[in-house]
């Protein structure tokens, strides 16, 4: 006989876990059922927590080679064990699971080790590691299974010599050389961490920009630092065939010609939705021709009482978002009340220099007004920069070209991610860029920043104004 | 019908009154105190497995130090043309050999063929060590493909399989020494109930003293007492591997033989990624054929 809960999530990461405790705070039974023994789901062990974990390290030996003026280098011996370069990771994890399933307990959720498929639109079947099943029923379900690596068929991964984001961070030792295929944010993390690490990082890409999404004067933060690690970006160009030689090397014959050899390689072409064997068919939840689960602006899929979350539904896929996108949905289903979607979403690139963004980009401010305005405010300038030995910075301003409200906040450099905040709350505020010349910003900070990059903007718009009167006189 | 908590102290009696206390005593001692004197791995296989790790490996290097072993050469060169690396045409050369199959490959190669001829041995015991050194190697593709599966380290995950019996030939070669020099006997069965007692404290000191990564030591000290939730990955793939390869040597590998062994949890394989590795048997099988 089957369990009857009011809510049931499929997958623990951080979509699923929000839409988990935002139905118990309402007030419903809910049942969590999660592949992984961790609560945080595949991102936990394979993804953000020892990736970052890693990125810290590469980090701290950066700085500390900056901050002593390369007094005291660092050299990493030949064959660095990775692990050890990882050393807080289980300590990080262990903190991590240990905070989120108590969260889940103490909001009453009932968490489930298993793997769930519908057997009807109300029912699923969950089967655990030893094969045993048990059937639960529920009112309403949120799908936020996640994604998986996308493998070309082209690209014969083996997670030996060429291995994909759930397997590089297996390899034992730190490679001499690695190419990235793919430049993405998953592929330039990676990429900058190796490159930080000492491996002499190729990524290819046929996007002639990396992160092709961001305001390239930021991404060019990311290409140029990769350049002084010692690696290099091929851009506008593809991959015609890869393989390991069988040998030392794994092979990669780009179009024009090119072959390019590493030690290992790394795919990082895009992720896909991870539906298999859930029997969305049988629950009539319809998929996208891109194998994405299709919902409408409430996250609901063809369905009505299943909804669909995270990843599994597409861009952005960022953690922020997923978190909220589980939020609503599950107030949605309840009928409880739920603020209007927010438009500025910021979005956190962990690459070195960090990366961030919230709004439009000069481009796209561009193509809907007309024009923009644009302030910039280098890590030069800022004392902090200069006394953190963190001085390629960024931070651009983007305002409207009449009234100077702020419509976009762009960084690269130290504390970026946190940095664009501040712009967010600017936009949400419709605030102008004149509020932040007369705001008071503590010393020294990066904040300061955006006093120096709206004082840059009152500047232009003052000579843009003056020349206007000339030109009319 | 005896319980078996009664069988188990019926054997442990067995052993004790069969290898003479002070034999055993002055194995544990030497375990204890670091003294048990430990085969070297060849010289040639460890600078074969050495060059073959460098970045900057050479065909030509490796070949010249196989060179140096003609016994090792002629085991590299059949095994290279054997059909499980599908050589295209007879490999004849050993740089050839190095080019086609990979250094990698040649490395480990070179350590399962040291390891049978410099370790895996013990006069008296051949049929045993032969059936120990066959469980070694599908314990070492099987851990592969188990690691391969669950995204962990594939090329330790091999190591750690190989070797983790290797404790049981170097007792048996210290015991059988030991015995011979008492001029006192034992029984057979109770000396292999010795060795399996302590092998596996034997073959992390085997391990520590050839420099083997962490991993490897800690693996071969615990794949019998596995305490899956607080282990490290290797130690579980081991302990699973072990039990593919008792298994699949038995003829009995299935999912469900495998089924409730506490490294599937641990290492969170579900029904569908065994089955998965279940079916690599008959690649394993045929290796193993040419690697024994």
């Amino acid at each position: 006989m089957s369990e009857a809960f009011d809510l049931i999530v499929v997958g623990g990461g951080p979509a699923g876990q929000k839409a988990a405790v935002q139905g118990a705070k309402l007030g419903r039974t809910v049942m969590m059922i999660e592949r992984s023994k961790s609560v945080g789901g595949a991102c936990v062990r394979f993804g953000t927590i020892p990736s970052k974990t890693l990125r810290e390290t590469a980090l701290a030996l950066g700085k500390f080679r900056r901050l002593t003026s390369q007094v005291m280098d660092v050299k990493m011996p030949e064959h660095t064990a990775i692990e050890s370069l990882m050393a807080r990771k289980e300590e990080v994890i262990a903190s991590h699971e240990h905070y989120m399933g108590a969260q889940l307990a103490r909001n009453g959720v009932e968490l489930c080790q298993g793997v769930a498929r519908f057997i009807s639109p109300n029912e699923m079947e969950i089967g655990d590691i030893s094969g045993a099943k048990r059937r639960v029923t529920g009112h309403f379900f949120v799908i936020a299974t996640g994604s998986a690596p996308r493998t070309p068929d082209d690209v014969p991964i083996d997670h030996e010599h060429l291995l994909d984001s759930d397997s590089i961070l297996s390899v034992s030792y730190l490679p001499e050389s690695l190419t990235v295929l793919g430049s993405g944010v998953i592929a330039c993390e990676y990429a900058s961490i190796f490159a930080a690490l000492g491996t002499k990082v190729t990524v290819i890409d046929r996007s002639p920009q990396p992160l092709a999404f961001l305001d390239p004067e930021i991404s060019a933060h990311f290409t140029r630092q990769l350049l002084a690690f010692g690696g290099q970006f091929l851009g506008g160009k593809k991959h015609t065939k890869v393989a390991w030689d069988g040998f030392t090397h794994v092979e990669t014959t780009l179009d024009d010609g090119q072959v390019v050899r590493s030690e290992k390689l790394f795919c990082a072409l895009g992720r896909l939705a991870q539906v298999q064997g859930l029997g969305v068919d049988v629950a009539g939840v319809r998929l996208t021709p891109r194998g994405l689960i299709a919902v409408d602006e409430h996250c609901r899929t063809a369905t009505p009482h299943i909804y669909a979350v995270g990843d599994v539904i597409g861009p952005p896929a960022l953690a922020s978002t997923s978190m909220d996108q589980g939020r609503r949905a599950v107030c949605h289903a309840f009928g409880a009340e739920v603020g209007a979607a927010r438009e500025a979403t910021p979005a956190g690139i962990y690459t070195i220099p960090e990366l961030a963004s919230v709004g439009l980009t000069e481009a796209e401010a561009k193509d809907r007004f007309g024009s923009a305005q644009v302030g910039r405010a280098r890590f030069n300038e800022v004392a902090r920069g200069q006394i953190s030995a963190a001085e390629d910075g960024l931070l651009k301003l983007i305002a409207h070209p009449e009234t100077g409200v702020i419509l976009g906040a762009h960084a690269a450099g130290e504390t970026a991610a946190d940095l664009v905040h501040i712009g967010q709350m600017a936009i949400l505020g419709g605030m102008t860029f004149h509020t932040f010349i007369d705001a008071i910003f503590n010393f020294p900070t990066y904040a300061e920043s955006y006093r120096i990059a709206a004082l840059d903007l009152f500047g232009k718009a003052q000579r843009a104004a003056a020349e206007k009167v000339a030109a009319a006189e | 019908m005896h319980s078996e908590s009664e069988v188990v102290q019926t054997r442990k009696t067995e052993t004790e009154s069969g290898v003479p206390a002070a034999i055993r005593a002055e194995i544990e001692a030497r375990l204890a105190l670091g003294t048990l004197e430990l085969p070297l791995l060849p010289g040639v296989a460890m600078e074969v497995t050495s060059a073959a790790a460098k970045d900057d490996v050479d065909a030509r290097v490796i070949a010249d130090l196989l060179k140096r072993d003609p016994a090792l050469s002629a085991h590299v060169l059949r095994i290279v043309n054997s059909p499980v690396y599908s050589p295209r045409a007879q490999i004849v050369s050993l740089q050839q050999a190095v080019a086609r199959v990979g250094a990698g490959k040649i490395r480990e190669i070179a350590l399962v063929i040291a390891c049978r001829t410099g370790v895996f041995k013990a006069k008296g015991y051949e049929r045993e060590i032969d059936a120990v050194f066959k469980h070694s190697i599908a314990c070492a593709l099987f851990a592969q493909e188990i690691a391969r599966n669950t995204r962990n380290n594939v090329e330790d995950a091999f190591l750690c399989g190989l070797l983790h019996d290797v404790g049981r030939p170097v007792l048996l070669q210290a015991l059988v020494t030991l015995l011979r020099d008492a001029r006192v006997t034992a029984d057979r069965e109770a000396i292999l109930a010795l060795v399996t007692e302590l092998h596996a404290a034997a073959g992390s000191a085997l391990a520590l003293s050839w420099k083997l990564p962490e991993t490897v030591v800690s693996a071969l000290a615990k794949h019998h007492t596995a305490a899956p939730a607080g282990d490290t990955v290797p130690v579980r793939i081991v302990s699973l591997a072990d039990a593919f390869a008792h298994k699949s040597m038995d003829g009995e590998l299935t999912c469900d033989s495998l089924a409730g062994h506490p490294a599937l949890a641990a290492l969170e394989i579900y029904p569908d990624v065994l089955e998965k590795i279940v079916k690599k048997a008959s690649i394993v099988k045929d290796t193993l054929g040419v690697l024994s």
